[in-house]
């Protein structure tokens, strides 16, 4: 009987508490699709003072021809006036330093009084270019090492060059942004260069091959074949058709996921946009990797500066991250770490299980994510919910990302990241 | 020499878990920074939380928790993305020129203008050039027929152009007269002209044969008719005409050259651009170009 009632009272609360989260978008895919690209908060101005910058390290000098524009690191700061703390926000997966998503969070701290750096993803052609030092990324250490130096590359910079003045340093990442901040943590805790007074992680990856894969699938499961393709994007602008305008032009993540704000659409579309948005993430992946590593695996030339591109596009065919990592990543890790290496130990690589002592016992830390984020398998989930303990939240909603530029979830992170406090409630 | 290289990379071998692992002389890890002291001790508490049993044989698991199997398919699929493109040298070159073109002359022009204009005064430069725009769309209706389409964009041009101020104010928008949009390109696909070769333009960016053509009609166009030519504007002057380029450029601002960051940026524009006309003509046949 007692555990009958407990189980209404349980029950109960979690009905309340649900109610309490007025988050509108319950459907996950509409979530990700339009709420992760869009500030659903008060009183945060359009643009922030922001400057950009540019570090040429010593892979720089070594970039292709062809991809002559990507000379250089680059990033962006923006800058309060005078004492400030301080805070980096990483971006998620192949996003850049200056992709909706970055610079939402980035006017958000600007208007909440943080000076904030904003860093491209290790899965950024800008940062495998210029960065990676095992220019293949996905293991989580190594990808992490790269991330702790380049960061600091970039704090000397900006506090030489603007005489940045700052109190504290913090540290937030979305997505595989908040995967890598819970390395750059663990890292820092050795190399104590940063000091991270705290860190905030929304929608982390825990396993990133799971991740991937399940985005991968949204694509591959929800079409026949490659061939496909072409036609989900012609469905896609049947949808649109008025509502474009020339902006449209602009092809990036984010304007895909745009151009259906306004529509209702089939889940099977809504995933499959979503996959069709990664793979376009993937697709340079796998060229850029294949190209500076001279593997050849897709093609046999390297072009100039001005050769056309599409005989490697075709070779590449919507190459998804599965492809990347069967056919470039494990190939490479495999030769540097021998024969006895499997692929399944690879993908260890890429968990964020290999540092969960750390994770468990560091009390700086604490993550956000939503029941019905879909890269989290249950078990990724309950990781979350036995390691993090009271310094974990799951929302009910938000799909992935959709959420994180909601008032509720909003106001939450400034209240941890401002004053230290963490109501794990909703 | 290679004392240092030797080092970090067997710190990273130890990093990985797997310190009992010879490693290969042709690995290139190129040390850019000075923290070895940090990988080194990294590379210790990794062996405490990096409990990898290498060498072992993993029955490989599905990773996804249902049991569908995703059956690889390698059918080519991106014949879609193909457009005809026989000047493609030369039109990259274009792309390329275009971007110092923005880098050094347009996007700063653009930016001072953003900085010294009021909201409201770019407002009505922009409503001013799209007045003017109307002409085309007029004469365009015209040869395509599309009485009622004319009709109202010559009642638009008259109310913008006299009670909007020389087309400052879209008053006409608000009088729910809806704006449209038709060009001397989309008139020629009307009739059955195709797309033509691809075209980089300097400093206006992608278009084609066709289009390029339409767009120099209709400058020309609008030159000739030259409206306010009683009033004493002459909008083919020299401080128009810059403003008319800055205020493009301000419109498509959110796309830069180079800007994406793929390297198939050229292949997703050219794409795109094709796309979009062919998206313009369908819903200019189905319903006119409401806005």
């Amino acid at each position: 009987m007692r555990r009958y009632l407990n189980f209404i009272f349980i029950f109960l609360l979690s009905v309340s508490l649900y109610a309490e989260y007025d988050f509108p978008m319950k459907n996950p895919y509409v979530a990700t699709i339009i709420g992760s690209s869009k500030i659903m908060t008060e009183g945060i101005p359009e643009n922030v003072p922001t400057k950009e910058y540019k570090i040429e390290l010593e892979r720089s000098k070594k970039i292709p021809e062809n991809l002559w524009y990507e000379k250089g690191f680059k990033f962006s700061l923006s800058k309060q006036k005078g004492n400030a703390p301080l805070i980096y926000i990483l971006s998620g997966t192949g996003s850049a330093y200056n992709s909706v998503r970055t610079k939402n969070f980035q006017r958000i701290f600007y208007k909440a009084g943080y000076h904030v750096l904003t860093v491209t993803s290790v899965f950024n052609s800008n940062f495998v270019l210029n960065v990676s030092n095992s220019q293949v990324p996905g293991v989580l250490i190594q990808d992490g090492l790269d991330l702790y130096n380049v960061m600091k590359d970039m704090l000397d910079k900006v506090k030489k060059e603007d005489r940045l003045q700052i109190d504290n340093i913090y540290l937030m990442g979305y997505s595989m942004g908040a995967t890598h901040s819970a390395v750059l943590s663990y890292l820092d805790s050795v190399g104590k260069d940063f000091n991270f007074k705290r860190v905030y992680m929304v929608n982390p990856s825990i396993n990133l091959y799971y991740s991937a894969k399940v985005l991968d699938d949204m694509l591959d499961k929800n079409i026949e074949n490659k061939a496909e393709i072409g036609k989900v994007v012609n469905e896609v602008i049947d949808e649109v058709k008025k509502n474009i305008s020339p902006t449209d032009l602009e092809i990036t993540e984010e304007s895909i996921y745009s151009i259906f704000e306004k529509h209702e659409l089939s889940d099977k579309k809504m995933k499959t946009l979503i996959g069709l948005a990664f793979n376009l993430t993937s697709i340079d992946l796998n060229y850029i990797v294949d190209q500076i590593n001279g593997t050849h695996v897709y093609s046999k030339k390297t072009p100039g500066k001005f050769t056309s591109m599409y005989p490697y596009f075709e070779a590449i065919n919507f190459a998804d991250f599965s492809d990347y990592l069967e056919k470039l990543a494990y190939p490479y890790y495999l030769k540097i770490l021998g024969g006895d290496l499997t692929f399944n130990d690879m993908i260890k690589y890429g968990n964020l299980r290999i540092i969960g002592d750390y994770l468990k016992n560091e009390k700086k830390i604490v993550v956000v994510t939503n029941e019905d984020d879909f890269i989290l398998s249950t078990k990724d989930k309950k990781f979350i919910k036995e390691t993090f303990k009271e310094r974990s939240l799951i929302y009910p909603y938000g799909g992935h990302c959709g959420n994180m530029f909601y008032q509720t979830n909003v106001d939450k992170m400034l209240e941890y990241l401002n004053k230290g406090v963490f109501n794990n409630e909703l | 020499m290679n004392y240092k290289k030797i080092m970090i990379l067997s710190s990273l071998l130890l990093l990985v878990g797997c310190s009992s692992i010879e490693k290969k002389e042709d690995i290139k890890l190129v040390e850019t920074h000075n923290n070895s002291k940090m990988i080194e001790e990294v590379a210790v508490k990794n062996k405490e939380y990096l409990k990898l049993d290498l060498g072992k044989e993993i029955v490989p698991q599905p990773v996804i928790g249902d049991n569908e199997v995703v059956r690889k398919k390698e059918i080519n699929g991106t014949k879609f993305i193909e457009v005809y493109d026989p000047l493609e040298p030369l039109n990259r070159r274009i792309y390329y020129f275009n971007y110092y073109l923005d880098k050094f002359v347009l996007i700063p022009a653009v930016n001072v203008y953003e900085f010294i204009a009021p909201t409201v005064v770019q407002k009505g430069v922009s409503n001013f050039f799209s007045n003017l725009q109307e002409i085309n769309t007029f004469v365009n209706s015209l040869l395509q027929l599309e009485g009622r389409k004319a009709t109202i964009t010559l009642a638009r041009f008259g109310i913008n152009s006299t009670i909007g101020i020389l087309g400052l104010f879209d008053v006409a928008t608000k009088l729910e007269l809806p704006k449209t949009y038709e060009d001397f390109g989309l008139t020629l696909a009307k009739y059955g002209i195709g797309n033509g070769p691809y075209l980089v333009l300097p400093g206006f960016g992608p278009s084609n044969l066709r289009d390029t053509t339409g767009k120099a009609v209709g400058m020309v166009t609008i030159a000739e008719v030259d409206p306010y030519n009683p009033v004493d504007v002459n909008v083919d002057d020299w401080g128009i005409r810059t403003a008319n380029v800055i205020n493009a450029r301000k419109e498509t601002k959110k796309f830069r050259y180079y800007g994406t960051g793929s390297p198939f940026e050229y292949e997703y524009v050219r794409y795109f651009y094709t796309k979009y006309r062919d998206t313009l003509i369908d819903v200019n046949d189905v319903n006119g170009r409401g806005e």
